[in-house]
């Protein structure tokens, strides 16, 4: 019987330079989350700690976030937990100077090879145990897969895997290094495949036989890494894997959409966006509906922004179909002209560049509504 | 929007009065110099002040000058105060519920260029929608005097500015607003030149553009290093191979130079040992034959130290018996000789005596002519032959004689000889030696063996004496044979393993010049191994992470499809707003003559309803023939409506629908009853709209204006003012909106 704490996809030392001002903070955040993540290895008194790739989000990472992972990594060791560190796709081992190369991990079992020979064995808590994984280079670890076959059958076998899935949601999303199936991890009979690569929470079974689990990125990097974030407390024993996540992230990531039909004033825009207040939060705000009167979206944004850790506003209103518009439609002015001959284009046109109109539309009758003092 | 009210404080002949005005139709009579004109020109002193402020500056009286007027708008109202003489004014907007919407309190000098004079204009511009004299005196204002549009002050440029962007001033601040943007976003211009700078979207793409490259060469860059690496696996390989070889090869030639060196110290152990070997063998054979000698030499009998007479008295010996044997030979021969000059045999002349008896007796018998050759033959040969047989006897005796003198003389000497040898065997017998002439001849003999033997001895003893004595020799030997198997057994110890045999002196320089050139190719491909791996070096710390450099252009291409749409939109915008603006500006002359035509269609009762607006504002009508005419090419009347309706048109106009009140001064003055009915008319149908303030001297119009309910304010000759006799009674009837 074995507890294993099983993590990846890390991306320590990213930059985040959409986040402008707030990126130094969400930096601090991730390391933070690396801290949890260690203090519940200790805490759950599991006997490994798996990190199954981009533990750094490149192959160079700062001293500072350096120095953390090593300390926190120790801190493990020297309590008798065992980290096993897997090169990954962003944090790989291709150049001389990457950090699996260059630097030192005290206590920590690297997972360097790009061939898997032999697994390695270990003993832990009175068990035999096989790591089984490779450092995937381009180039070097062809076929390499074939050597996650399990060997015997004494002891725990337990593979680490940096790949991607065919048939996952993400299969698109992400680029596909050393893609898999599920009928490969079928046939390698490993007990338990610790799996990194996605960001997304996925336990891989079939009927009641648990094989693989991507647990997914602890603190999302980006929008859709969206909600609480796991890791995965993994017990093996000889009837099996059993999973359990838990969760680590220090601030959440949300997209909503806010429908602003009817609203006329800033005023109350500001007020309904304030309501969704969350300092935790980091939220992409889609703002939909019909408006009454053009929105200043860069007014709404820094009255709004102190309410959140992070707010992105996405104007997708609709000002074009508003009554506003059909007032100014009749009227006999430039401002007229100008939504009469929009509204003709809008009738031309193919439904692709329709938003463009819309957006067009949405700035200059916002330009006019600003120059006119606000006035209609 | 309607003139409420109008307050005059010394201003003029008026001292001080206020008037009050409704809705609709309002009628100011007075007779000529009542003030009418005084009251008109209010308005639009207050609203922009007096250029002349002597012109109404109240009669006989110094202080101020004050006027003030109330304007209603919906709910709102607006009052201008202004003191004429300093310009002061005061304006205030209140809503329906009297709070104060704005408050302006400042200085407006009709020509001033001050910021409080701006913000005032600004103010009436959004009230009143006009804000310029002289466009107020083109529109609502209908004074005394024909409207000529053509360019009195630039009025026409004005106007036409006014007419094709007025109140709107606001779409070139948004035109620029959003031109502004749009090249924030991009330096490309599809309306012109493009700009000079890159921008956000320029540098974007530009990023974009060199993270490609990155991408591109991280690729390459893997695909040189992994290359790179088998290269240089490879030449390492080879080298470590190579360098072997060297060393293998060099240990070789040395074995083979050792060998050599072996085999030279060999060859000369070997000669010095065949030498050593040769001389043991020679010393060997010397001392042998030394021995031997030795042993002849004994045998010779004589002693071996030889007294030194010895070989002298052997010689002598020697000599006297060679003396003797001489002798004795001598003697002999001479005996022989002696001998031989015995007579010679008989026999000989008998038998020729014999031949030639019978060869006569031949002849006697053969006879013949042969006879007595043969006769005379056999005569003389026996005669011959005796002849010499007796000759030669006679001489061999004398010779006989002579040689046994001879003879006799070497017996003598013999007899000497005989003597002085047992003189010397006496000798040799005093010495102990053998003193038998046996004895002594064989001592004679090996005398001189015994001296060839002795000098032999001596050779030898001196050759011996230059060699080495054999124990010594032996002794060189037995370490030269050490020596030699020790060296053998080196030589068989440094045997390479591959059993290679030496090589001959032919093939040394080759094999050298070999390794030298193997040593070469080392060497430079060491070099190349050192460029290989600075080239490895420098691909490393070229090499980016690939994922890294994915990550950031996917998130560089969301921002830049971002740009895109933003600037799609801008452009779009701008697109059309433009478009919008060209129609507006090309149709607003059209506009504005059907405005025209429509109020003309109006005031000459469907008579004339179309005007065409030439670019400089010159109108003309439709003519009988079909084609335009001047306006001023007709009558008066027809003039006097068209200009009319030009100001109406233009009111409208700038008003931009909100219905200004329209004030004017006796403008019917010229019409006859058939027209004057027609203009009442559209004015009435007017006033619907627009509030319209009559000023006029003509008191008929009382009479219309008490049968059409309308306000009427009359001045009298001290300017005061009558209410209305009628007020009370049409009071239920008129349009009060408050």
């Amino acid at each position: 019987m074995i507890r294993i704490l099983h993590t990846a996809d890390l991306h320590l030392d990213g930059s985040f330079a959409g986040l402008g001002n707030r990126a130094p903070q969400r930096q601090v955040d991730f390391l933070e989350t690396f801290e949890r993540i260690v203090t519940l290895a200790i805490k759950q008194e599991v006997q490994l700690l798996l990190i199954a790739g981009d533990l750094f989000d490149h192959p160079r990472p700062s001293q500072v976030v350096l120095g953390k992972v090593q300390a926190g990594l120790q801190r493990l060791a020297e309590r008798g937990i065992v980290p096993v560190l897997l090169p990954g796709t962003h944090d790989s081992l291709v150049s001389a100077d990457a950090v699996y190369r260059q630097c030192e991990f005290p206590g920590v079992v690297l997972l360097d090879q790009p061939q898997l020979q032999e697994p390695l064995a270990l003993t832990v808590a009175e068990q035999q145990l096989f790591l089984y994984g490779f450092a995937y280079r381009s180039y070097v670890s062809e076929n390499a897969l074939a050597g996650m076959q399990r060997r015997n059958d004494d002891g725990i076998h337990i593979g680490l895997l940096h790949g991607s899935r065919q048939g996952s949601p993400e299969w698109n999303y992400r680029k596909k290094d050393l893609p898999f199936t599920l009928d490969d991890l079928k046939r390698w009979d490993l007990d338990y495949v610790a799996l990194g690569h996605y960001h997304s929470y996925e336990v891989l079974a079939e009927g009641e036989r648990i094989y693989a689990c991507y647990p997914g990125s602890p603190e999302g990097k980006r929008f859709g890494e969206n909600g609480p974030r796991y890791c995965a407390l993994v017990t093996i024993d000889e009837s099996g894997a059993a999973i359990e996540p838990l969760a680590v992230n220090g601030r959440e990531l949300a997209e909503r959409e806010l429908d602003l039909s009817g609203c006329t004033e800033l005023d109350e825009v500001v007020r309904r966006i304030a309501a969704l207040g969350d300092a935790k939060v980091l939220l992409r705000l889609t703002l939909t509906g019909i408006l009454e009167a053009p929105l200043d979206l860069s007014a709404l944004q820094s009255r709004c922004e102190d309410d959140f850790f992070y707010l992105e506003l996405r104007d997708e209103t609709r000002l074009f179909d508003s009554d506003y518009a059909r007032r100014i439609e009749t009227e006999e002015t430039v401002r007229g002209m100008f939504v009469r001959r929009a509204r003709q284009l809008m009738s031309e046109v193919v439904e692709d560049e329709r938003p463009v109109i819309e957006e067009a539309f949405r700035e200059v009758l916002t330009r006019f509504r600003a120059f006119s003092g606000g006035e209609q | 929007m309607i003139l409420r009210s109008l307050e005059l404080k010394h201003f003029g002949k008026f001292g001080e009065r206020s008037f009050d005005f409704r809705r609709g139709f309002n009628l100011v009579v007075g007779a000529n110099e009542s003030g009418k004109s005084t009251m008109m020109e209010a308005v639009p002193a207050i609203l922009f002040g007096m250029r002349d402020k002597d012109r109404y500056k109240p009669w006989g009286r110094q202080g101020s000058c004050e006027a003030a007027l109330a304007l209603e708008n919906g709910g709102r109202t607006v009052r201008i105060e202004r003191e004429l003489l300093n310009d002061r004014v005061q304006l205030v907007e209140r809503d329906d519920m009297y709070q104060v919407l704005y408050q302006f309190d400042g200085k407006a000098a009709p020509q001033g260029r001050s910021s409080e004079r701006a913000e005032y204009l600004d103010q009436l511009a959004r009230l009143l929608a006009v804000a310029d004299e002289d466009i107020f005196r083109a529109s609502l204002f209908f004074g005394q005097g024909d409207l000529e549009l053509a360019d009195r002050n630039g009025l026409a440029t004005r106007l036409k500015a006014l007419l094709s962007g007025f109140v709107e001033v606001d779409y070139d601040k948004v035109l620029a607003s959003l031109h502004d943007d749009y090249f924030n976003i991009t330096r490309k211009n599809p309306w012109g030149k493009d700009k000079t700078r890159p921008r956000q979207l320029d540098e974007l793409s530009e990023r974009i553009e060199v993270l490609q490259q990155r991408w591109f060469a991280a690729e390459q860059g893997l695909k040189e290093l992994s290359a790179l690496r088998e290269q240089i696996t490879e030449l390492t390989e080879s080298l470590d191979r190579d360098r072997e070889e060297v060393v293998s090869g060099e240990r070789y030639l040395d074995w083979v130079r050792t060998q050599w060196q072996l085999e030279e110290k060999e060859g000369s152990l070997r000669k010095d040992f065949s030498r050593v070997h040769r001389e043991a063998g020679k010393v060997g054979e010397l001392e042998e034959r030394r021995a031997a000698l030795e042993k002849e030499l004994a045998r010779t009998g004589l002693p071996r130290e030889m007294p030194e007479e010895l070989p002298s008295l052997l010689i002598e010996g020697e000599e006297v018996r060679k003396e003797m044997v001489d002798l004795q030979a001598e003697a002999s021969l001479l005996q022989e000789k002696i001998k031989k000059q015995a007579n010679p045999p008989w026999k000989r002349p008998v038998i020729g005596t014999g031949a030639a008896a019978l060869a006569a007796g031949l002849a006697a018998w053969l006879g013949g002519r042969w006879q007595l050759p043969l006769l005379v033959l056999a005569g003389l040969l026996p005669l011959v032959l005796w002849g010499l047989h007796v000759w030669s006897c006679i001489s061999k005796g004398a010779q006989r004689r002579g040689l046994e003198e001879q003879l006799q003389e070497v017996e003598n000497r013999r007899d000497e000889a005989r003597e002085r040898r047992s003189n010397l065997s006496n000798l040799l017998e005093a010495r102990g030696l053998a003193t038998s002439p046996v004895e002594m001849v064989r001592m004679q003999k090996n005398l001189e063996h015994h001296l060839q033997l002795l000098g032999q001895l001596k050779e030898l003893e001196s050759a011996l004496g230059v060699l080495d004595n054999s124990q010594h020799l032996n002794e060189e030997k037995e370490q030269l044979t050490r020596e030699l198997a020790v060296l053998d057994q080196r030589m068989e110890q440094d045997k390479p393993l591959r059993g290679e045999e030496v090589l001959s002196a032919e093939e040394l320089p080759l094999a050298e010049e070999k390794l030298q050139q193997l040593k070469e190719s080392i060497r430079q491909r060491e070099q190349q191994l050192l460029e290989l791996t600075r080239r490895e070096a420098a691909l490393q710390g070229e090499l980016s992470n690939l994922q890294q450099i994915e990550e950031e252009g996917e998130q560089l291409k969301e921002r830049e499809a971002e740009l895109l749409r933003r600037r799609d939109a801008l452009a779009a915008g701008y697109q059309l707003l433009s478009e919008a603006v060209d129609e507006f500006r090309r149709t607003y002359l059209e506009r504005f003559a059907s405005e025209i035509g429509r109020y003309l269609g109006l005031l000459t009762a469907g008579r004339y309803q179309k005007v065409r607006l030439g670019d400089d504002f010159s109108l003309s009508l439709p003519g009988r023939a079909r084609d335009w005419r001047e306006a001023s090419s007709f009558s008066r009347g027809t003039n006097d409506a068209v200009y009319f309706a030009v100001r109406l048109a233009l009111t409208r106009q700038l008003a931009n629908g909100m219905a200004l009140p329209l004030l004017l001064d006796d403008p019917l003055v010229n019409l006859d009853q058939q027209r004057l009915t027609e203009a009442l008319k559209v004015l009435e149908r007017l006033s619907r709209e627009h509030q319209i303030i009559l000023f006029s001297h003509d008191e008929r119009l009382l009479k219309r204006a008490a049968r059409d309910r309308w306000n009427v304010v009359t001045l009298d000759d001290q300017g005061a003012a009558t209410a209305d006799a009628q007020e009370g009674k049409d009071d239920g009837k008129q349009l009060s909106f408050l």
